[in-house]
């Protein structure tokens, strides 16, 4: 039982390290402030989901594991709110997002 | 300022002795006891804050949410969160990164202040959209790609927040305005 559980809880971390990376590569590859934004957000707090979870396993059922699930409701409750006052402060600020059609029209004119 | 019912006070002081037992793990006297002095502290130091008007349209009260539907919510959000971690990786490991950025303006009739909160976190949740601003009525939004507003669009997404809230249903998205260029003028 302790062997499988292990596994699972193994497999759960490092598939949100998986996300965490990609949600880096994320912050590299895309254009602009806002789409940036996307990536951080969504792959990071399913990494950090996923990360937990796998504790979760691997703790069984314990006092920890129910503190571990207060973790997670509060990342998911805190993300979308962060990242939201990070990007409301940039379009505040006059910060003109990137349109995939305005590359397209410059393509044409040259 | 608005006074708070017996229910909602209730609730907070049962959702957070909840949460003090979950951290302190021991169930004698002595450490129940010191829980409900603190919860009673906490309760106290929060009233003000919890009676304060932030919006015309604030909530007045915790029932007005039908609980029942909450779960299902809760669930539905969930599976949301997961499937939109998968979306946004999908389209970074594309060596071609297929994205087409747009804002999205709308209007969302809802009924209180609250319910708009909710609407902002559960869009910047789903897969590919991102609240960026919400004064009044009015939403912006930022989308990744054309698949990702599709939700807000067709009124579903809308509409399970406004089903926390109320058994009729009705369309909620108004004004559904896509800019795709920064020069505004076709």
């Amino acid at each position: 039982m302790t062997e499988i559980q292990n596994i699972i809880s193994i497999l759960f971390v490092v598939m949100g390290i998986i996300f965490m990376l990609v949600g880096s590569i994320g912050i590299i590859r895309l254009p602009d402030f806002y789409s940036r934004t996307h990536s951080v957000s969504k792959s990071d707090t399913l990494g950090i989901i996923f990360v937990i979870v796998g504790l979760v396993i691997y703790e069984g059922l314990t006092q920890s594991s129910f503190k571990l699930l207060l973790v997670v409701l509060f990342i998911a409750l805190a993300n979308p709110i962060g990242t939201h006052a990070l990007a409301r402060a940039a379009y505040k600020r006059g910060l003109n997002p990137f349109y995939s059609d305005d590359e397209i029209d410059e393509e044409e004119h040259k | 300022m608005n006074k708070l019912s017996f229910f909602s006070l209730t609730m907070s002081f049962l959702s957070l002795m909840a949460f003090w037992v979950i951290m302190s793990g021991f169930f004698d006297f002595i450490h129940l006891g010191l829980g409900v002095v603190t919860v009673a502290g906490v309760m106290y130091v929060n009233y003000q804050l919890k009676t304060h008007r932030f919006f015309d349209d604030d909530m007045d009260d915790l029932s007005e949410v039908r609980f029942g539907r909450t779960v299902y919510y809760v669930f539905w959000m969930v599976l949301q969160i997961v499937i939109a971690g998968f979306h946004v990786v999908r389209i970074i490991i594309r060596r071609k990164m297929p994205i087409h950025t747009t804002m999205i303006t709308f209007r969302a009739n809802l009924p209180s202040a609250h319910a708009k909160m909710i609407l902002g976190n559960s869009i910047s949740l789903t897969p590919g959209t991102l609240t960026i601003d919400i004064e009044g009525d009015l939403f912006t939004v930022h989308a990744i790609d054309d698949t990702s507003f599709a939700g807000i669009a067709t009124d579903e997404m809308p509409r399970q927040v406004l089903k926390l809230f109320e058994k009729e249903e009705r369309q909620v998205v108004e004004d559904l305005k896509i800019v795709t260029r920064t020069k505004s003028t076709n």
